[in-house]
């Protein structure tokens, strides 16, 4: 309890020390003039303090009456047992409480004050709170507390509006966060009877207020910040959802359905098709206790359990729509869920139906086609043996008995039709291989070459050991007579466009994941890469006749029989450096 | 009605005018940033429901009171729409919070800003006119408009006309950073405070011409 002046108790009994001080004992103490602001009315001097009134002190406030005084109440009579009561619980409340005089000097500090200021009491009382506390003081509190004085004005002090008033020390636990107690301050005027206007300053610590309140900001800042973020994201999704082609559903374990997007809502609304919600139903893995009745079956559009379901939607206003449907599934909050999407596919439905229309027309015309070769060169025989019979005949009969130009002459046209006879026979077997083409087996290439290496020593077109194969030649599926023709073709072509001195062909096979690749490689004249394309069509020969014999079709049958067998043929070749001709059979021929 | 003169209503607004204008300058010191406050207008009404500020009744204020005692006594008040008063608040404390109702501190605040302006007002009356005004800690106050004043204006009694309050109604507008924020300073006294008021003014007038 820090009060300036003892407060003289009822009976007017003092305590030594303290009346010594006390200028006068009766009677109002005059405010010294020079520092009592003009605009305060006196009270009304020297009337006598009503006795009930036992803090009419004639001497508050006055600060001389304080120096060098112990304010220690233990000065307090027993009689004054009231006063001291209230000075004690003053002194030891829970919040700061100043008294200034109307000189701006201190008149009471309580213990709170001290140990949060670190002044005693002793050392402030008397002076003023810029003695004290030096410039630290903000205008803010120096005006209240002239207008308390003054004006009778009350005041109060936020801790947000003022970051710093007192100095006072902040709590240890708040100490690393606050340089200083966040104080929350009222200024009230008081005055005891007629005495002079008095300011009482009532400090609390609302430190943990503070920092509360920043922490609260803190977490709404973030709050706000997630709710944005969040609303943003959902927003987005929602847009995705909305803005998606396909309809997008979810249903729930009871089987709700329930249309997710626009285009849903459309399919499932008023003008969309009545019966699609049961269809949907119908198609989940586990629609409830009773199973929806199976559709009409016109409106699914493919077999059950072939993993691909497609739908027809015939919406109330338009014309049916093919939908492809896709089921998906999600736990949500302990839940199944379905989703379902259901993507128009009139677009591929209308492609797929001219994709299978053009194949129609195609295998149509390639039947004609086959059928044209095979007839005409079937019908160009007889005529051309005819030809070719008298033509012989000619040779025979008149050879020498007419001139020499009439010999050469009958020499070419026997020439001739047999030249035409080898392209008729070829044509022949070239159509041949879409139409007479044997069922496929396997077929061990080993043994297919070794029939080919004895057909051509037969035919004396191979001399011994310029085939050369590699040792593990694997089976492959196919046409055993088709795959002879084939592989001969190429390793007959690999020997008649080389030097007989010494040509040599390789055969090689390369497995790959899902065909075998078997090359045959020469060390001939080679290709230039112009034609590597064209010299798989009929009747093309880069050569003339004179130079290497042949019709003209064998690549080209090679490349319809590797076609046959769903495989396909190229060449790597450069002049004079021979060539590579790669055949790639599929190992699987579920699809041909 | 109350009759005042020009002068007299001149006089008032003047007096007012310097107290708005000290605790402008108080705020702007304080929270470091320009505070500008002005009054553009002020009226005398006698009935609660005369004043435009009760056009939106279920509107909800925050308001400040204190009550002064002395030569003329009654409430003063200053209101704002609650998101008006949030908006002061936060410019003031140049934070924003995604919050929509006033912080404890920010209450605090508020009661502050409150403080200054009607000590700043009622102190200049009182300094001008000589006579000591005894006014109350301010108290804070969230409700309807239509609640502000509940202890007044006994609806539709016989002598409301004498017993109804007298409202001196001040709008008083902050213009900080560039954005204006309305709201009231009301003086809510009874008809004898009124006259003691008009009285006084009549007397600081011909003090001050004489």
């Amino acid at each position: 309890m820090r009060y300036g002046n003892q407060i003289p108790p009822e009976d007017g009994t003092r305590k030594k020390p303290t009346r010594a001080n006390m200028p006068v004992d009766t009677g109002q103490v005059e405010n010294t003039g020079a520092s009592n602001p003009g605009a305060q009315p006196q009270p009304a001097a020297n009337t006598p303090a009503p006795a009930s009134v036992p803090e009419a002190g004639p001497d508050t406030g006055h600060p001389a009456a304080i120096a060098g005084t112990n304010p220690r109440s233990t000065a307090c009579k027993p009689a004054s047992w009231g006063a001291e009561l209230y000075l004690t619980l003053l002194d030891a409340s829970d919040v700061g409480v100043i008294t200034i005089d109307q000189n701006r000097t201190i008149m009471f500090w309580n213990s709170w004050m001290e140990k949060a200021s670190d002044h005693k009491a002793n050392d402030v009382i008397g002076k003023t709170l810029g003695d004290v506390f030096g410039d630290a003081i903000p205008t803010r509190l120096h005006n209240a507390i002239r207008d308390c004085l003054s004006l009778g004005m009350p005041a109060m002090i936020s801790p947000s509006l003022n970051k710093s008033v007192l100095p006072l020390r902040p709590l240890p636990q708040f100490a690393e966060k606050f340089p200083q107690m966040q104080q929350s301050i009222r200024i009230q005027p008081v005055r005891i009877a007629q005495s002079t206007q008095l300011c009482s300053i009532t400090v609390r610590d609302v430190t943990l207020a503070v920092q509360r309140d920043q922490l609260l900001r803190r977490q709404a800042a973030e709050l706000a910040e997630l709710v944005t973020k969040t609303r943003r994201s959902e927003d987005r999704t929602r847009a995705i959802l909305q803005n998606t082609i396909d309809a997008i559903l979810v249903a729930s374990e009871d089987g709700t359905l329930e249309p997710l997007n626009a285009r849903a809502q459309e399919l499932c609304g008023p003008q969309g098709d009545p019966e699609i919600k049961n269809i949907i139903r119908f198609l989940l893995p586990d629609s409830g206790n009773t199973p929806p009745p199976k559709p009409p079956s016109d409106r699914l559009l493919t077999d059950l359990g072939t993993g691909v379901i497609e739908i027809l939607a015939c919406p109330a206003n338009g014309h049916n729509i093919p939908l492809e449907v896709a089921i998906s599934h999600f736990t949500a909050y302990g839940r199944y869920h379905y989703i379902i999407t259901l993507r128009d596919i009139s677009q591929r439905k209308r492609h797929e139906l001219e994709i299978q229309n053009t194949m129609q027309e195609l295998e149509n015309s390639n039947a004609e086609l086959e059928q044209f070769a095979y007839a005409a060169s079937h019908d160009l025989q007889e005529p051309l043996r005819m030809v070719s019979s008298y033509t012989q005949l000619l040779a025979r009969r008149y050879k020498g008995k007419l001139d020499d130009t009439a010999d050469e002459f009958i020499h070419y046209a026997v020439d001739g039709t047999r030249r035409m006879q080898r392209m008729i026979d070829d044509l022949l077997t070239l159509s041949r291989v879409g139409r007479h083409g044997k069922p496929f087996q396997a077929v061990p290439l080993a043994g297919l070459f070794d029939a080919i290496e004895a057909n051509l020593k037969r035919a004396d077109a191979a001399p011994a050991g310029n085939i050369m194969r590699a040792p593990d030649l694997p089976m492959v599926m196919g046409d055993p007579s088709q795959l002879l023709q084939l592989f001969q073709n190429l390793v007959s072509n690999g020997l008649k466009y080389s030097n007989p001195e010494h040509a040599e062909v390789r055969i090689s096979a390369r497995e790959f994941d899902s065909f075998w690749r078997i090359s045959v490689s020469d060390n001939g004249i080679g290709i230039d890469p112009q034609y590597h394309a064209s010299i798989f069509e009929i009747f093309k020969r880069l050569h003339g006749y004179g130079e290497y014999a042949g019709t003209g079709i064998g690549l080209a049958l090679c490349k319809k029989i590797v076609e046959r067998h769903g495989g396909n043929i190229h060449v790597e070749s450069a002049p004079d450096e021979g060539s590579t001709f790669h055949v790639d059979l599929p190992k699987d021929h579920s699809v041909v | 009605m109350i009759d005042l003169s020009d002068l007299e209503r001149d006089t008032i607004t003047e007096l007012i005018n310097i107290g708005v204008g000290r605790a402008a300058a108080s705020l702007s010191e304080m929270v470091d940033q320009r505070v500008e406050l002005t009054v553009p207008s002020i009226s005398f009404v006698q009935r609660f429901s005369d004043a435009n500020l009760i056009a939106a009744p279920h509107e909800v204020v925050s308001a400040v009171t204190q009550s002064f005692n002395g030569p003329f006594k009654g409430d003063a008040l200053l209101v704002f729409p609650e998101r008006r008063s949030l908006e002061l608040v936060r410019r003031l404390l140049q934070v924003d919070v995604p919050l929509d109702s006033l912080s404890d501190l920010e209450q605090e605040a508020l009661m502050e800003v409150g403080n200054i302006i009607l000590n700043a007002c009622l102190g200049s009356i009182s300094n001008v006119l000589g006579h000591p005004i005894n006014c109350s800690m301010p108290v804070f106050r969230k409700c309807e408009t239509r609640n502000l004043m509940p202890d007044y204006s006994p609806v539709d009694a016989p002598d409301a006309e004498t017993t109804a309050p007298f409202l001196l109604i001040l709008h008083v507008q902050f213009m900080l950073r560039e954005n204006d924020i309305d709201g009231y300073v009301l003086f809510v006294m009874d008809l004898d405070s009124i006259q003691t008021l008009k009285q006084m003014v009549q007397r600081y007038l011909a003090h001050a011409l004489s």
